[in-house]
């Protein structure tokens, strides 16, 4: 409880909390049943190389995305690069600059140039305006990368309506969108495949992981036949040899995550409902909500920090919290325009994404938050926008 | 036992054993430790991104390797690639690397972006060597990328030679020749970096994963950044990176099966020792010892067939597979070749690589083989020699088992 700007220990209080408060989701099953589990695969002896526990989770998979094909992957970075090619992806792909790193370096380790394309302010998500930007200076593009960043879908028509006209693939880095719909369709099922993260801070947790959806049959062929020669259906043309193996390990982990994953989405759309009735009337804090009326994992807490409104601008106030133990993530920043190594060649300008990486703000949300952290936080940011002005002073 | 040729499974008789035997390790991981280490990620709620187990287990294998530091990551393939990227002159082309080894490595530099240029091996140890690897430099040369064969090492001392005269970055991939010596020295710590596996068929069973290891404390970080999407600090990101980490599962599995390392290799040597001595004098069957004055793992069971042995090195396999004995050719077809067909510009002649290919396999070897299994073996390749004229005649004739 901070009764004057002393007591924030930014300048000298002593912390709100006593442990880190972090933004990752942080689901972990319990350990009997993770031992259980894990039992299982000592005792068959089988440890990797597509065994019973991975082809579980792909059955369970298809059916969380109502797909036909659910095909697991070490990671979601390896899953994109593993898309791109079993779509025969070359040359240059439109890709937003406002996303995590993994999207762009994804397409660059196997050759693809990404083409960055600004986002729209309120969705912070590609649109057909933002990608025909784009495609304008770049006409020779192949493909589209969307992001359904903070699991909101882009606007998958639109988007899909101008890759028509233009003869382009369309596919979809759906890490935050795990069990999001779109339209009442489950996200894992639009463009040509879309590519999961099961990280250790994602909702559906295999520790690291990910997998790439299609209802494209001999396009999740490739996709088995590049991952690995285990667990292929039968044997395909592929342009290089990859590893993209997913380990038992991993898929028990994720079996026990896909048991809670309903409970967990519920907890979350609870921090973020509370996030939104407390703070929702602080002026220059703008909440980025879940798409109305969609299912939705509700697994960030997302704001924009308008320095003006709210009265410090974004990396203050994360400085601020970041000494409260609560460490709020600067997501994304800065754009993949600017960073090593796209921005040796000449970026266009993406003022919004600009502007974005500059505001956006992620709260802690996920396993370790509960009423009263969330509540914590919630007076905490509140505290500071009352004394903004004198914390602007003192700073 | 196989009174006749009839009674070979080939040519529909009894198998010889009811389960295969095969070449993957796959030493089971200790159960308890691995429960150990994992309570500690869980209880740090860390399963990922350098947590307790995968820092454990790099201070584990740097000092195993008596190397300054070792980089772990979510597997020896994506491990090798990131190294390439990072290691290979930038503005060249070609990493030179021998064809006679693992069939993936042409695509794994190109997955570090340049491209193979394959050169010729020792006829001894079946590695590259300084003359075979310098008659494939030019002003192309990004680096060079030596592997270990099994049993024997390349000329790591002539190799790390050369490689100080000309400047060229020099990988050496142990995979197969993980815990052994050269002149007294730990593998691990020759040229600028070394790569090993913890695939769960490997030496060190880790369900999935590789390292790398290094002495160079800048090349070093720089992998260690590059495995985690290049981040210098949260915000930062400073080159070209990825996601390539070991998770704490997968870094615990390693830390089970590390713990037991000299045990493992000393079953190894028990078991190979057992083998030589079941196909002792058997003519034509050449096993290749390992140098019992260094450290090595024992791990494989290589054997070149020579002029004296009546079939060839299929036909072998084939009757050694219906038996449920999967022996496996040893790095056949050898890269050049199958690389060869795609790009014909690179279509080089290695004389000693495709004679090695057509006359080297691998024994079973590992946890599904028992002392009392490579009697049994020994029994069937002595009937194989003492039957060969004979099954060449029928294996040739039929043209089904072709």
């Amino acid at each position: 409880m901070k009764n004057s700007i002393n007591d924030l220990a930014f300048f000298g209080g002593a912390p709100l909390l006593k442990n880190p408060l972090p933004v990752g989701q942080m689901n972990i099953p319990s350990w009997e049943s993770f031992k259980e589990k894990i039992q299982g695969i000592f005792d068959r002896r089988y440890y990797t190389n597509h065994g019973v526990l991975a082809q579980e989770f792909e059955e369970r998979l298809c059916r969380l995305f109502n797909v036909r094909n659910a095909v697991t992957m070490t990671n979601a970075t390896i899953g994109l690069s593993l898309a791109a090619l079993s779509m025969g992806l070359k040359g240059k792909v439109i890709v937003p600059a406002f996303t995590f790193a993994a999207t762009a370096q994804a397409l660059a380790w196997i050759g693809i140039e990404p083409v960055f394309c600004d986002v729209e302010p309120l969705t912070h998500a590609i649109s057909k305006k933002t990608v025909e930007a784009a495609l304008t200076r770049h006409p020779d593009v192949t493909g589209i990368l969307g992001v359904h960043i903070w699991g909101n879908a882009c606007d998958t028509s639109g988007i899909g309506e101008l890759a028509k006209t233009h003869g382009l693939r369309v596919f979809y880095d759906a890490a935050h969108a795990v069990g999001c719909t779109h339209g009442g369709k489950s996200i894992g099922t639009f463009g040509t495949c879309e590519v999961f993260s099961f990280h250790a801070t994602k909702v559906l947790n295999s520790t690291e992981g990910g997998c790439v959806t299609t209802n494209d049959d001999d396009l999740a062929e490739r996709l088995r036949n590049l991952r690995s020669s285990y667990g292929r259906r039968r044997k395909v043309e592929i342009p290089v040899n990859a590893n993209g193996r997913f380990s038992e390990f991993q898929a028990a982990f994720g079996l026990l995550s896909l048991n809670d994953f309903a409970a967990n989405c519920a907890r979350n759309a609870g921090t973020v409902e509370r996030y939104h009735e407390g703070l929702k009337d602080i002026p220059g804090l703008r909440m980025v909500l879940p798409a109305a009326g969609e299912k939705h994992n509700s697994q960030y807490a997302v704001f924009e920090v308008d320095a003006e409104c709210f009265g410090i601008d974004r990396e203050l106030l994360a400085d601020i919290l970041w000494h409260e133990n609560i460490l709020a993530r600067k997501y994304f920043t800065p754009g993949l325009h600017k960073c090593t190594p796209f921005n040796k060649k000449t970026q266009p300008d993406l003022p919004v994404t600009d502007d974005l990486c500059r505001k956006v703000l992620q709260l802690p949300s996920g396993s370790m938050v509960g009423l009263r952290e969330t509540d914590a936080v919630i007076g905490l940011v509140r505290f500071i926008h009352k004394n903004a002005a004198a914390i602007r002073e003192k700073a | 036992m196989k009174k006749n040729s009839d009674e070979w499974a080939l040519l529909g008789g009894p198998q010889s054993f009811d389960a295969i035997r095969t070449t993957m390790n796959l030493f089971p991981p200790d159960e308890k430790l691995f429960f150990r280490h994992a309570k500690e990620s869980f209880s740090e709620m860390r399963l990922t991104n350098n947590g307790p187990s995968l820092l454990e287990l790099e201070r584990q294998l740097a000092s195993l390797h008596d190397v300054r530091h070792c980089i772990a990551f979510s597997s020896g393939f994506t491990a090798m690639y990131v190294a390439i990227r990072n290691l290979g002159l930038q503005g060249k082309r070609e990493v030179i690397t021998p064809s006679l080894t693992y069939r993936k490595m042409a695509d794994i530099i190109e997955w570090g972006g340049f491209v193979p240029r394959f050169c010729d091996i020792d006829r001894e140890t079946l590695g590259p060597s300084r003359e075979t690897v310098e008659a494939c430099i030019t002003e192309n040369t990004a680096m060079v990328l030596a592997a270990n064969p099994r049993t024997r090492l390349c000329d790591i001392g002539g190799l790390v030679n050369l490689s100080r005269e000309t400047g060229i970055p020099l990988m050496f991939d142990s995979v197969e020749a993980c815990g052994a010596t050269y002149h007294g020295r730990m593998l691990g710590g020759f040229g600028n970096c070394e790569s090993f596996s913890m695939h769960a068929d490997k030496m060190i069973n880790g369900a999935e994963g590789g390292y790398i290891t290094t002495n160079d404390s800048d090349f070093a970080r720089s992998l260690s950044r590059a495995r985690a999407f290049g981040f210098n600090g949260p915000d930062r990101i400073e080159c070209l990176g990825t996601n390539a980490k070991l998770n704490e599962l997968h870094a615990a599995v390693a830390l089970s099966a590390v713990a037991h390392h000299g045990e493992q290799i000393g079953k190894n040597r028990d078991l190979h020792l057992s083998y030589q001595e079941n196909l002792h004098g058997i003519p034509g069957f050449n096993v290749i010892d390992y140098d019992r004055n260094e450290r090595r793992n024992w791990r494989s069971l290589l054997v070149r067939l020579d002029e004296a042995w009546p079939l060839t090195r299929d036909q072998t396999l084939a009757l050694l597979n219906a038996e449920n004995v999967l022996a496996r050719p040893y790095y056949s077809p050898p890269q050049h070749i199958t690389y060869g067909k795609e790009h014909p510009d690179r279509k080089d002649s290695l004389p000693v690589t495709e004679w090695a290919s057509e006359c080297h396999l691998i024994l079973p070897f590992g946890s599904t083989v028992s002392r009392e299994d490579t009697r049994i073996i020994g029994r069937l390749i002595r009937r194989m020699y003492e039957q060969g004229p004979e099954l060449r005649k029928r294996l040739e004739r039929d043209e089904k088992l072709h």
